[in-house]
Parts: C-alpha cells; sequence; structure tokens
C-alpha cells in the first residue's frame, strides 16, 4: 500500500484514517489532497540496488 | 447503482494570489449545508416556426454561479471568510498566545478558490467573494449564513475525440464553454468516464488555451462525448476550535466607543441579549463583458444592519428611534483557548449606530422586549464604520 506524507505543517484528520501529525506518513490506498505527497517507494528502490550489485 | 449521502460532501478553500488565478484548494471547512451552483440560465427562444407550440429552440444565457452556504462559526474558519469579504491586516502573535488579525471591511479582501464536491463529483468554483454574511444565533452558537458569488466554475467537461492506447494530452470539447479547463490546475486528478467506469488522469499542466489538459503518459480508452469531472479530494481536517458561543458574548453600547467598550468589560455592566442579527453586506457586482461566457466580480458598496433584541428595561431605545441619535456598540465573544489562559476571540466593534426599525411588541403571557433593527452608519469623525479583530489558532502567513 502507497505511503503519503503529511506536508501541511498542522495536523489533519482524515476521515476513515485518524489522526496524521505534521510531516508524519500514513499508509493508504490513495490520498488525494494538496496537503499530502506521495512518498517515493523505498523498498522498491533497495531491491532495484540489490539487483544492480547482483549482476 | 450507487447513491451518495450529503454527510460524506465537503467543503474546501483556497487563497488564490489574484482574480483569475485559480488554486487547488487545501482548507476543508466544516459546513451545515450548502446550494451553490452554475446556473447556465437556459434561455427559450419563443419564434414563429409554424408550428403550435410555445418554444423549439433553447440558447446559453448570461450564466452565474452563485448560491448559499450555511456553517457554524469558530475562530479559525470567521478568519478565513473575513479575510474573502475584508483587507486583511498583519497577523501578529503566535500559535501560545493566538494570532490576531484586524480586516478593515471598507477595502476588499482575497479572492479564493470554493469547492464542492456534490455526489462522487466536485464543482471547482474560482474567484469566489462573499456578497453577504449574515450572523446569526442558533442553538446557542453562531452560525454563519454566506451568500456566494464567483467569476468561474468547473462542473464537467466533455472529451473532444476519441482516445486510445497512450496519450499525454486530453481535449475538451467547447461545447459548453470556449475555456473548457479554466477552473482546473497541475496535480488536478480528472476523470474520464467511458462506459460508466472513470479512468484517472493526473494533470501536469492546463494548456494555454485552456481547452486541454496535459498529463505524463497515461493509458485512456475512451469515446468521443465521454463526461470529464473532477475528481474528489480526501478531506482532511484540522483541529477543529468550537464555534463563538452565546453565552460567552458580551455586549456593550455607549455613546462612544471608549464607553461601549467599558460596558463590554464586564457581565455587570453589559447587555444581555436574547437575539442578535448581523448583516454585512459587500454587495460584489457581476459584470459580463465581451470575450467571456463568466461575469467578472466587481466590488460592491457595501453597508449593514444590526438587529438586536433585548429585554425592556425603559424606553431608551425609543428615544433613540425618535432622535436619530447616534450609539457604538462594542461585541466580544471569547472562544476556544488556543493554549492555557489564553482565550481565542472576536471583536466587533460599531462606530455609528443607528435605530432603523424599533418594537415593544405586546402578547399575553410574554415579556416586553426592544426589537431593534441598526443600521451601521459610516462615521465622519473616526473614519470606520466598524473594526473587526479575531484572535485564533491559525497562523495569518498560512494564507
Amino acid at each position: 500500500m502507497p505511503k503519503y506524507k503529511n506536508v501541511s505543517g498542522q495536523t489533519l484528520t482524515i476521515p476513515g484514517i485518524g489522526e496524521i501529525q505534521a510531516g508524519a506518513e500514513v499508509e493508504a490506498d490513495e490520498i488525494n489532497n494538496a496537503n499530502f505527497e506521495l512518498v517515493a517507494d523505498e523498498q522498491k528502490e533497495e531491491t532495484k540496488k540489490d539487483n544492480k550489485l547482483n549482476k | 447503482m450507487q447513491n451518495y449521502l450529503s454527510n460524506k460532501s465537503y467543503l474546501a478553500i483556497g487563497k488564490q494570489t489574484a482574480q483569475g488565478t485559480v488554486i487547488k484548494p487545501n482548507i476543508f471547512v466544516p459546513m451545515i449545508d450548502a446550494d451553490f451552483k452554475t446556473d447556465p440560465k437556459p434561455t427559450r427562444v419563443k419564434q414563429i416556426v409554424g408550428v403550435n407550440y410555445a418554444s423549439n429552440k433553447v440558447l446559453q444565457g448570461l450564466r452565474d454561479h452563485s448560491g448559499t452556504i450555511k456553517l457554524q462559526l469558530d475562530p479559525d474558519n470567521l478568519g478565513f471568510l473575513l479575510d474573502i469579504m475584508a483587507l486583511k491586516g498583519t497577523t501578529t502573535g503566535d500559535g501560545t498566545v493566538g494570532y490576531t488579525t484586524s480586516f478593515d471591511i471598507l477595502n476588499d479582501g482575497a479572492f479564493f478558490t470554493f469547492e464542492l464536491l456534490k455526489g462522487n463529483a466536485v464543482t471547482r468554483f474560482m474567484d469566489v467573494k462573499i456578497k453577504k454574511l449574515e450572523i446569526a444565533l442558533a442553538d446557542g452558537y453562531l452560525e454563519g449564513t454566506l451568500t456566494i458569488v464567483a467569476g468561474g466554475a468547473f462542473n464537467t467537461a466533455t472529451l473532444a475525440s476519441a482516445l486510445s492506447s497512450s496519450v499525454t494530452n486530453i481535449p475538451f470539447d467547447i461545447l459548453y464553454d470556449l475555456f473548457p479547463a479554466n477552473c482546473l490546475v497541475a496535480t488536478d486528478v480528472i476523470q474520464i468516464w467511458h462506459a460508466g467506469t472513470p479512468i484517472d488522469v493526473t494533470v501536469s499542466t492546463i494548456a494555454s488555451d485552456m481547452r486541454s489538459a496535459n498529463c505524463s503518459s497515461t493509458a485512456v480508452t475512451a469515446s468521443k462525448g465521454d463526461m470529464i469531472s473532477l475528481k474528489p479530494q480526501t478531506p482532511s481536517f484540522p483541529t477543529l476550535m468550537k464555534p463563538f458561543k452565546f453565552g460567552r458574548m458580551l455586549v456593550g453600547f455607549g455613546a462612544t466607543v471608549a464607553a461601549a467598550a467599558s460596558a463590554a468589560g464586564a457581565y455587570s455592566t453589559a447587555t444581555p441579549l436574547d437575539d442578535l442579527k448581523l448583516t454585512i453586506d459587500k454587495a460584489e457586482l457581476l459584470i459580463y463583458a465581451s470575450g467571456k461566457d463568466d461575469p467578472i466580480v466587481l466590488p460592491g458598496v457595501p453597508d449593514g444592519e444590526m438587529l438586536i433584541k433585548k429585554l425592556f428595561t425603559n424606553a431608551a431605545e425609543a428615544q433613540a428611534y425618535q432622535d436619530i441619535a447616534k450609539q457604538c456598540c462594542v461585541i466580544v465573544v471569547t472562544g476556544d483557548e488556543v493554549s492555557a489562559g489564553h482565550p481565542a476571540s472576536l471583536t466587533l466593534t460599531f462606530y455609528d449606530l443607528k435605530v432603523k426599525t424599533h418594537d415593544n411588541k405586546i402578547k399575553k403571557d410574554e415579556y416586553v422586549y426592544d426589537e431593534t433593527t441598526f443600521t451601521l452608519e459610516y462615521s465622519n469623525a473616526d473614519a470606520k464604520v466598524m473594526d473587526i479583530t479575531i484572535v485564533n489558532s491559525t497562523p495569518g502567513a498560512s494564507l
């Protein structure tokens, strides 16, 4: 499930998800909201690096 | 088939940098109800065409975007509303003592973008102004009814040509509007509805002619004429302050502002009111000019009125009515604490009130009341009509 980061500078509550502190990340199917940014998938990035090293 | 409860709707607002510059709203405001829409004003053409019937054609009229929104007034959302209606002064303070901002009602506020979720589709309004704000009491709390006007809106659009495989541009039909993508901005998610299924497309830019949206390569299969709507945002609310409460309102009257402020300083000297209704009318004008189907929102001539109801103690109000006597009034409403010992507040100062109507009705089994409507006059001596000051938890710099 993708992660989204609260970039608004204040604690926000999303109905159905709960409270997200400023700067904190939350997992959700989708958050279409100007106060949240999609976090790059770090797990996938690390897997790609490992695959390159092993070649 | 899915149905949609109004409870899951939202109102989102955002402050524009200038008239005509839309912003993706990011401030979600609780509301009680909303009736705010685009009226394309379809006009029936009544012409003689050899048929015994009223009309055989309907044309677009001069559309407008207007309506009302009702909401409880808390220190933060009232600050946003006043930012639309009046010139915002410098904000002082911090998150501990609260942020203090004064508003000048004689000058213009900012343009805002509003977004209203209706069912599963969003209507976005640009260049929004609050034409009139009515503050009244409901269930012991301050409630605001906003009469809103806007200079443009996005309701739905129509796909101009069929799409298949991957695309980087979504063309919009111009049958309804020459600038159908107006009100859309980068990062918006639009939905192209094909055979009842929405296809999400994230907007990267809007074309300069406002007739298409650009996107990164996206797989889309859709037919000419398919509907395009704006995908709802996921609402997010900050910590909400409680609305201003009637029981925490102190009202002072006096021949001068200083006397009225002194009277409003304590319960023992304040005037207990049974009811209050304040109307601030900014009277924005909608002007239709060549080149656009949407109106241009221009400042109007502001005016105001206040109705109060209080128990009759003597005939002083009747005398003021008769003599067209000047009165000053200060209203202080204390709200939630921003932090311990530092409450939010709303202070309204009226420099010249004149009685417009006055009644002392006699009804069996009821007390006698003064029911007085004041007009808010411009005080030549003070060069003011009213002062409005808010202390709240919202840093003004964020707007």
